[in-house]
């Protein structure tokens, strides 16, 4: 039984691979043969292999090409609910397939299309603009979704 | 938005090459914020250390393990220096 996991458990990128590793205290029954140390760790934390099976255990969290071509516009409402999307086979992606974004994005990736454009004429500075817009445009997209307030104090000298 | 809708504000009519680049666009947003979310799992098993990161992620933003203490995925830390051992022949 895995508890602790937080505390317990820890993992290293390796390439395409994750290494996970369970951390155990010196003084457990472990085997001299199957401890790890590293220096991130103190001497009595060692690092051994995953001591017990956990059926869909390990669990990733990321960013992922999903469905990125889709058959109808994402950013509309059907009959007042989310609309219903399916996905377009990469190999069926035609020109009446709708980018799967919401419309700043999509807006971005036309950018990206002009500075593609634009590098293949040889114009760098033409594609330079273009990917610092593309790039803009990413920026306001994911601002949309927050809402910062900040506030400064008011200099006793400043002219108002 | 639509593919063609693209080609017309850009003014090229190369369907194949548009699509190419508008892929190359998702996946660099993709790799740039964390706009389409998603999580994978997998079964742990006994004296195992390697498992395969999903094909399609593309950035990690978390690994968790499951605490079946609390019937919970609990993000767990990641090892920043490489382990001096390079693989254990007899891990149990």
């Amino acid at each position: 039984m895995s508890k602790n996991v937080e505390k317990t458990w820890a993992y290293y990128i390796s390439g395409r691979n994750v290494h996970l590793y369970q951390l155990s205290s010196s003084g457990a029954s472990e085997s001299a043969t199957y401890q790890v140390r590293v220096p991130e760790f103190d001497n009595q934390t060692k690092l051994i292999y995953p001591s017990e099976s956990i059926t869909g255990g390990l669990m990733f969290e990321g960013t992922a090409f999903i469905a990125p071509f889709v058959d109808i516009e994402p950013n509309e409402l059907s009959s007042g609910a989310q609309p219903d999307l399916i996905e377009i086979e990469s190999a069926k992606v035609n020109e009446s397939s709708h980018i799967n974004s919401n419309r700043m994005l999509s807006l971005a990736c036309v950018d990206y299309v002009k500075g593609m454009l634009a590098e293949r004429e040889g114009d760098i500075n033409k594609k330079e603009y273009f990917m610092k817009e593309f790039f803009s445009k990413l920026s306001d997209s994911e601002s949309n979704k927050r809402n910062n307030v900040t506030i400064q104090p008011v200099s006793p000298y400043a002219l108002r | 938005m639509t593919i063609q809708e693209i080609m017309e504000r850009t003014g090229t009519n190369e369907t194949g090459l548009v699509i190419a680049w508008v892929k190359d666009a998702i996946h660099l947003i993709q790799s740039t914020y964390n706009e389409n979310v998603s999580t994978w799992s997998t079964n742990i098993t006994d004296g195992t250390r390697d498992y395969a990161i999903p094909a399609n992620l593309i950035k990690i933003m978390s690994v968790s393990v499951k605490d079946t203490d609390k019937d919970k995925y609990v993000r767990i830390r990641r090892i920043a220096q490489q382990p001096s051992l390079i693989k254990d022949n007899s891990p149990s």
